[in-house]
């Protein structure tokens, strides 16, 4: 038996061993069980939406509180499909095979852009609707702007386009670990 | 900068991709499970600090294997304890005793017991060639002449048939 053909064999037997190395797994399993709490968390504040959207229906109606509602639902219908069709695999993701800890991050990064993709579709939102109640103020004359007009702008406007400019990097920046986690993904399949 | 997150992110990949492999190479190199935690956090480190030479290279995974190679040599080093009778004691570590492992098992444990008895320059060799890379790969990875690398094989080849037979 030449070289290659010895050393081929002992190959074949020494990749039966998967197992990772264990700061891979556990590393893995911490940053899910946080996921877990975030999400958690995540669907918490979606329900507490879904009450504010509802109260505002209850309260006398007028076009903000109509306005504030839909937005609200609106913003609660987005949350649940991004929990159900993104963050809920991965809270369940049991594969930790080195292919599965691949794909595990791939899912990870696709929730982490759709996220992001939300957040700042979600910030425009706000920047829209701000604008909605100013015009209001300008071309309806029994709408008169009051004291809560005012702080509800000044903290919605800045906090909207601090989170378009950090979302949006954050957009930029997934976009280029995305093509990476493709091509090693790629590479391992080969 | 070599924390930042971007250089984190890409180790962290690189690192998913090869840990199958890496493992072995590290199993093979250390016996006790907790210095091999601290070697497999050695090479990380190692690798996050290369990342960015790693991403530029013609061959990543020979890069990564090199870096791999030097941090466990220098682990070797340090840790004078290292024995190959500690196959034992990680199987223990494991939770399974020779009586209750498979034949297939055992079959592994051999030979990353025999793989371990050889010495450091032959296991580098020999633990390369067993995950799959050319010899001119070897030579790059190790630094070595494809000459030296040939002998090496050789010689590991008598060596790993007298313990295997």
């Amino acid at each position: 038996m030449n070289d290659n053909e010895f050393f081929q064999e002992l190959g074949q037997q020494w990749q039966q061993e998967k197992s990772l190395p264990e700061i891979t797994v556990e590393k893995a399993l911490r940053a899910q069980r946080l996921l877990k709490i975030k999400h958690y968390f995540h669907m918490a504040l979606s329900i507490s939406m879904l009450v504010v959207a509802v109260y505002f229906l209850w309260v006398p109606f007028s076009i903000i509180t109509g306005a504030a509602s839909l937005t609200l639902m609106a913003a609660v219908v987005v949350d649940w499909y991004y929990i159900i069709r993104f963050r809920k695999p991965i809270t369940n993701w049991v594969d930790w095979s080195p292919a599965g800890l691949l794909r595990y991050h791939q899912a990870l990064l696709r929730a982490e852009i759709t996220s992001a993709k939300y957040c700042v579709l979600s910030s425009l939102g706000l920047l829209v609707f701000t604008a909605f109640v100013w015009g209001l103020t300008f071309f309806d004359e029994e709408f008169k702007a009051t004291g809560f007009h005012y702080i509800f702008s000044a903290v919605s406007v800045p906090i909207s386009l601090v989170f378009i400019f950090f979302y949006g990097n954050k957009l930029k920046n997934g976009a280029l670990k995305k093509v990476f986690l493709h091509d090693l993904a790629k590479d391992q399949e080969d | 900068m070599v924390g930042n997150k971007k250089n984190i992110e890409a180790a962290e990949a690189l690192w998913w991709q090869y840990a199958e492999s890496l493992n072995r190479m590290m199993l093979s190199y250390e016996a006790d499970r907790q210095l091999r935690e601290d070697l497999s956090q050695n090479v990380f480190l190692a690798l996050l600090s290369s990342v960015e030479r790693v991403m530029a290279a013609d061959n990543p995974k020979a890069y990564v294997f090199r870096i791999a190679h030097n941090v466990a040599t220098d682990h070797i080093a340090r840790e004078s304890r290292y024995q190959w009778h500690e196959l034992d004691e990680a199987m223990e570590d494991e939770g399974l005793t020779p009586e209750q492992s498979t034949e297939s098992e055992q079959q592994k444990s051999k030979l990353l017991d025999a793989v371990r008895g050889l010495n450091l320059s032959l296991r580098q060799v020999v633990t390369l060639l067993l995950e799959d890379f050319s010899q001119d790969d070897i030579a790059e990875i190790l630094q070595i002449s494809p000459g030296n690398v040939r002998v090496r094989i050789n010689r590991a080849k008598q060596l790993l048939q007298q313990v295997l037979k």
